[in-house]
């Protein structure tokens, strides 16, 4: 033992400075450090073979593999649908009406908290697609529809000015 | 050679060749278990190989591989306590009790001493076998712990200071 720990021991604890330490570790079998570096060695060539596979695919193509989940793109479609309806709706003058006392970040700040309750059926039952003749002729389903084809058209000034 | 992904595996048998033996008894010391020293460790090596990109030198290599053998023990000890039930845990207390007087044969003495240190609360079983059995520097064990030297000298007081109680109440001198 070292000499300074030893004093130490002898300062705080004489009795246990006196005993002999013990050979507390079981001696390990004769191949056993021969084994474990062939099995870390070989999880480790299988980690890391994985996290290349992973990590294969650009940074912007986990961003769009997002919508394949169902969740979340449920929830890319609603919110696709409200940002497309405002747009439409944003200047007729009836909106103007309606939105006039609103900001654009209470505006966005109402959709993050309603997006999980927002369906299409009361966006039609609300009227306010009836006021603007594009959606005069839509059924629910073609509404989606429409607007889904709409924001795949938009290019990137489009998302931009509506963002 | 353990950094260049070229020569990682070379470095590895390297660092094997220097800490195997050092690594195993310091998770066997915490984990009290053959089967479970062997998981931890293997785990613990994988963990060196596939974050030897982050290893920059500022503390020693050994200093790094123990923090990732103390980390990774520390966890697996967590996770084994939440598994165990308590009539599966050794009443370790009682058994050191069980029979003795003074006038007791090395090997029953030794016996008393790993029951008295395996008794200790689990970050003072830490620190006292940095200490004692790795015969670690505060300032080392700082580094791996990162922990504070102040903290680790009170750590490792208390911990002598229980061993060397139960030790006195069971007259062993």
């Amino acid at each position: 033992m070292k000499e300074e720990i030893k004093k130490e021991l002898e300062e705080i604890a004489p009795r246990l400075a006196r005993l002999q330490r013990p050979e507390d570790v079981p001696p390990v079998e004769g191949s056993y450090f021969h084994n474990l570096r062939v099995d870390v060695l070989q999880a480790y060539r299988e980690r890391k073979n994985t996290a290349v596979e992973e990590a294969k695919g650009p940074a912007w193509w986990s961003f769009l593999s997002l919508p394949r989940r169902p969740a979340m793109a449920l929830a890319f479609a609603s919110l696709a649908m409200l940002v497309v309806t405002l747009f439409w709706l944003w200047p007729a003058p009836p909106q103007e009406d309606a939105f006039a006392e609103l900001k654009m970040e209470e505006i966005y700040s109402y959709i993050e908290d309603n997006i999980d309750d927002f369906e299409v059926e009361l966006l039609m039952q609300s009227g306010l697609t009836s006021q603007n003749s594009l959606f005069q002729d839509l059924e629910e389903d073609g509404l989606e529809d429409y607007l889904l084809d709409e924001i795949q058209e938009w290019d990137e000034d489009e998302w931009e000015d509506i963002l | 050679m353990l950094c260049d992904p070229l020569r990682r595996e070379e470095g590895f048998r390297q660092m094997m060749d220097l800490y195997q033996e050092k690594l195993y008894s310091l998770i066997f010391r915490m984990t009290r278990s053959v089967d479970d020293t062997q998981d931890v460790l293997q785990e613990t090596l994988v963990k060196v190989l596939l974050n030897a990109d982050r290893f920059k030198g500022n503390s020693s290599l050994y200093t790094w591989v123990y923090r990732i053998a103390v980390n990774e023990s520390i966890t697996f000890l967590k996770k084994r306590k939440r598994r165990m039930t308590s009539e599966l845990e050794p009443d370790i207390h009682g058994q050191a009790d069980q029979g003795l007087a003074a006038g007791l044969s090395e090997k029953e003495v030794q016996v008393v001493l790993k029951e008295a240190i395996e008794m200790l609360p689990e970050k003072q079983r830490i620190v006292f076998n940095l200490r004692y059995f790795e015969e670690m520097g505060y300032q080392q064990m700082s580094d791996v712990l990162e922990t504070s030297v102040g903290s680790l000298k009170a750590s490792y007081h208390h911990a002598v200071k229980k061993i060397e109680n139960h030790l006195q109440s069971l007259q062993i001198s």
